[in-house]
């Protein structure tokens, strides 16, 4: 880079399974991991060279790891946050039609933004091609299967990656005989990661985030929604979170949001309790299941 | 004259010229390419028995490496000690079409001891390389020698160890003097050895395969699976850092192990003799006697490995285990076996292939030396064959557990080897049998207790928890059970060291909002602990048997009492399914405020057809199913 005449700088910071920096006196070993620091102009941008799926100015999540220390050729070394502005953002939308045959069909589409985008390539990637990741995704899928699929922007690792899967849902629950449907059946949240009673340390989400799920549903004629999802609005002091769910019928249709925002990338140990609260009740959003039945 | 050397000089360039771009990445069969990370163009091994103490293991190897998921398969490591010798090795890389772009040799291998952190010692060293080569395809030819100086074990040859490889080429061949006698085995091999002589007089085998395709992961493979190919050889006569030795069966191998490696080390200390003496002299039972002195082998000595040269295969002395108090596996089976012999109890030294995932048991038809990796004690009681594992401090005596359980093992005796089989444990003796007594009140907290044993194999199921401190038992139990605000009030632990040994586990437990409740609906799991989520992938055209490596069965009875006033908003369940491989039961009961379920599930070990497959995931998603089953509850009118 500076050969190029770009100013670069080198970042030596600590990973997170290394543990923290210390800030009180210097010792070398405290350090394992080094970055590039790129200035343009009066902006920065921090680098990894080790991996090829990282789009630009974007650090893993091992990096982002309290401070880094700074050292250039030419000014003395200096501390720098490594709270980074990046974001991990999906956003799934379901656009189902309810069948005779108690089969749910029609699209889902995955988008995937920032470091959400750069994991999902990650994992694709641990395949030798796309249509064996899908291959896997439909053979591990319960009640689920994928009948078409496109994936775009695999390469453009600026762009939002795209999944867009043409899917059938069977939603007949041989169990009690009735039609139920969980929208959450991939990647559903289904146990706490938060146990602890209390909790003495702050909790590092690395970055903030922001997950989607909006989810039409058309139903024939001679079908009601018999049990429609819970509608939850819950957030976080200052601003540090929330969850929200709406629901809104209209004739032979509705349509469902669901909304998890963590708006820090790290939170206190005071915030602990509320950051447990909201992810419990994610879950029993998560867990629930919407009844269609046939009008009589 | 010219114009022939001109002509001749062209011809040579273009000679070399074919030469490298045979590796072009086109020339690849097309069958070879699906779900193929790296595949194999050519690969030629050469064992060559010089002598007893000299043997040549030569390999010349060309990968194609397609994407950077073949990196690990093309990464070259070589195992070495001071009786294997790495004679050289070298190599090329090539781009996709086949011409050469680097080159390198030994100095260009990372040198690392293979020191797992486990062993307390350990001789073995690995030499690696990595090609730094980031634009795919790729492909690297190379060339290595070992020499070993011993003949009792060689390299077996599997041209298609893994998943994602393919194999254009592979051949192994087997030289040795006209006197050197081997026996082979080969696993699925499916052309004929070709044996012969060389231009020097020498005996030789080959095998070879062409065009393997991919080996797709199918989950519930046999061990030897249909994809597996392999050729085992073993000799006839051999020497083992200079101990000489012959063999054609199990019987002889297990006579050489038993004299050459383990007579010699059993001597005692006269007082540690008079102690074991006295220690069991008022016991009359030959089994509680020997039980009594494995618990003091047990109480007295710790485990440690040692893999160092011969030690690999002789134990240590029983006589410096006395001194010492610490042995690896051999050692303490052979220490025991001293100490129960100063009683006058007959014990077997016993190899064994140990390993959770699979049953693996010793060939039948074939002996050979490295088909174990374990040993194990054999107490040959008059119809009451029982079995020890040496290197615990705490499990029971006479319990194996899922690591040497159900397989043929080697007992090496003075009388010779004679083949063996360690105890099955059933479907119905690995057993999780919980009873719980819960309340759930109108605010969704649920509080009450549950009671589970744990039988069979699943005796150590809560190995990792027993032993910790209090503090650490509930946070692990909290990753065990699947309960949000799992609180955990109490909890103790009862180990019952029998033959037939119990683990129990008490637990008091407190949940707050187990049960959402809302507009007068109480909802929640009936399934509070014991839930499945996971279902076997599909598979589609399936090639292998369904294998269902060990059985077990789980039984729960739980009773809730729920607020008063309620019913039951839909069909409550009732589920049965009945297969050849499992059965599963569900069923509740509401009566007033009793909400009583229960479940039964039972999963039988063995080897089913692989259209049972589909049956599998089925029965699976059946028990997924019902053990999301959500109780929904209403108020009365």
């Amino acid at each position: 880079m500076n050969s190029a005449g770009i100013n670069t700088e080198a970042v030596l910071l600590s990973t997170r399974d290394h543990g923290v920096v210390n800030s009180l006196y210097p010792a070398t070993n405290d350090f394992n991991y080094v970055v590039a620091k790129v200035n343009i102009g009066d902006k920065s941008y921090l680098l990894d060279g080790t991996d090829p799926l990282l789009s630009f100015g974007m650090l893993p999540l091992h990096c982002l790891n309290d401070r880094g220390r700074v050292f250039s050729l030419d000014k003395p070394s200096y501390w720098i946050d490594l709270n980074l502005p990046q974001k991990e953002k999906s956003t799934r939308t379901l656009d189902l039609t309810l069948q005779d045959n108690a089969i749910l069909k029609g699209t889902c589409t995955n988008y995937f933004f920032g470091y959400e985008a750069y994991k999902r390539r990650v994992a694709i990637r641990k395949f030798n091609t796309p249509d064996e990741f899908v291959e896997k995704l439909n053979a591990t899928s319960q009640h689920v299967k994928i009948i078409k699929f496109e994936i775009g922007n695999l390469d453009s690792l600026e762009a939002p990656l795209v999944e867009t899967y043409t899917i059938e849902v069977d939603i007949f629950n041989k169990l009690d005989n009735r039609l139920s449907f969980n929208p959450f059946f991939w990647d559903k949240i289904d146990t706490n990661p938060f146990k602890l009673n209390e909790r003495s340390y702050p909790v590092d989400m690395g970055m903030v985030s922001d997950d989607r799920l909006m989810l039409t549903v058309h139903l024939p004629d001679h079908y009601i929604v018999e049990v429609p999802p819970q509608v939850v609005d819950i957030a976080m002091p200052n601003s540090g979170g929330r969850f929200i769910t709406s629901y809104q019928p209209d004739n032979n249709s509705f349509t469902f949001a669901h909304v998890v925002l963590l708006s820090k990338s790290i939170y206190s140990s005071e915030e602990y309790p509320y950051l447990k609260e909201l992810y419990n009740r994610i879950i029993v959003s998560e867990k629930a299941e919407m009844i269609f039945k046939k009008k009589i | 004259m010219r114009s022939i050397i001109i002509i001749c000089t062209l011809l040579l360039s273009f000679g070399l010229a074919n030469a490298q771009a045979i590796y072009d990445v086109n020339l690849i069969p097309k069958e070879l390419l699906p779900h193929a990370s790296a595949v194999v163009r050519d690969e030629q091994v050469t064992i060559d028995v010089k002598d007893l103490d000299n043997v040549i293991y030569h390999v010349k190897k060309a990968i194609t490496v397609l994407n950077k998921n073949g990196d690990d398969i093309a990464h070259m490591a070589l195992f070495y000690d001071k009786s294997t010798i790495i004679k050289y090795i070298k190599g090329i890389a090539l781009n996709e079409f086949g011409k050469q772009i680097a080159k390198f040799n030994e100095s260009d291998f990372l040198d690392q001891s293979t020191v797992d952190g486990f062993s307390l010692f350990e001789d073995e060293r690995v030499k690696h390389y990595i090609p730094a080569i980031t634009e795919y395809p790729y492909t690297i030819v190379y060339e290595y020698e070992l020499k070993y100086k011993q003949t009792l074990n060689f390299r077996n040859w599997d041209p298609l160890p893994e998943t994602n490889l393919s194999v254009e080429n592979s051949t192994f061949t087997f030289t040795c003097k006209p006197d050197f006698n081997i026996r082979y085995k080969e696993t699925n091999v499916p052309g004929k050895v070709v044996t012969g002589t060389n231009s020097q007089g020498l005996k030789t085998y080959t095998w070879n395969v062409k065009n393997l395709k991919t080996i797709k992961y199918e989950p519930y493979t046999p061990y030897f699976d249909n994809d597996f190919i392999s050729v085992k050889i073993a000799p006839e006569k051999f020497t083992y850092y200079g101990i000489p030795g012959s063999f054609t069966n199990w019987q002889e191998l297990g006579k050489w192990d038993y004299d050459k490696l383990v007579a010699s080390r059993q001597e005692l200390p006269t007082e540690t003799v008079e102690h074991v003496k006295d220690l069991t002299k008022d016991i009359t039972d030959p089994k509680l006697k020997a039980k009594k002195i494995y618990e003091y082998m047990q109480r007295k000595t710790h485990y440690i490995s040692v893999q160092v040269g011969v030690g690999g295969y002789q134990p240590f002395l029983a006589s410096d285990v006395d001194h010492q108090n610490y042995g690896d596996c051999k050692a303490l089976v052979n220490y025991t076996q001293a100490l129960l012999k100063a009683v006058n109890i007959e014990s077997y030294y016993c190899v064994v292939e140990s390993g959770r995932n699979y049953k693996v048991s010793m060939l039948n038809d074939f002996a050979s030396m490295q088909q174990g990796n374990h040993i194990i004690l054999c107490l040959p009681f008059k119809n009451d064959t029982t079995w020890a594992d040496c290197t615990s401090q705490s499990i029971p005596f006479g319990y194996l557990g899922d690591f040497t359980d159900d397989r043929t093992v080697l007992a090496c005796t003075p009388n010779g080897g004679k083949l063996m089989h360690t105890p099955k444990y059933t479907a119905q003796d690995n057993l999780e049998s919980r009873k719980a007594s819960f309340v759930l009140i109108e605010s969704g907290e649920l509080s009450g207790t549950m009671s589970t044993i744990f039988k069979g194999v699943d005796y150590e199921d809560r190995y990792s928890v027993v032993n910790e401190p209090h503090t650490e038992q509930i946070k692990k139990l909290q990753e065990i059970y699947p309960v949000n605000n799992l609180n955990i009030e109490h909890v103790d632990y009862k180990q019952e060291k029998s033959y037939d040994p119990v683990t129990t586990e008490n637990i008091k437990l407190q949940a707050r909002d187990y049960a959402t409740a809302s507009d007068g609906r109480i909802y929640f799991f009936l399934n509070p602990v014991n839930r499945r989520t996971n279902v076997p992938e599909k598979v589609m055209n399936r090639k292998n048997s369904v294998y269902i490596n060990r059985g077990y069965t789980d039984e729960e009875e739980i009773t809730y009492t729920v607020p008063a006033g309620y019913h039951s908003e839909k069909k409550l369940l009732d589920y049965t399914i009945d297969k050849p491989f499992g059965k599963f039961i569900a069923t509740m009961t509401l009566d007033g405020n009793k909400l009583l379920y229960k479940r039964n599930l039972q999963v039988i070990d063995g080897t089913y057809s692989k259209d049972t497959y589909q049956d599998l995931v089925d029965f699976y998603q059946s028990v997924v199913d019902a053990d999301g089953y959500t109780v929904s509850l209403v108020k009365n009118p």
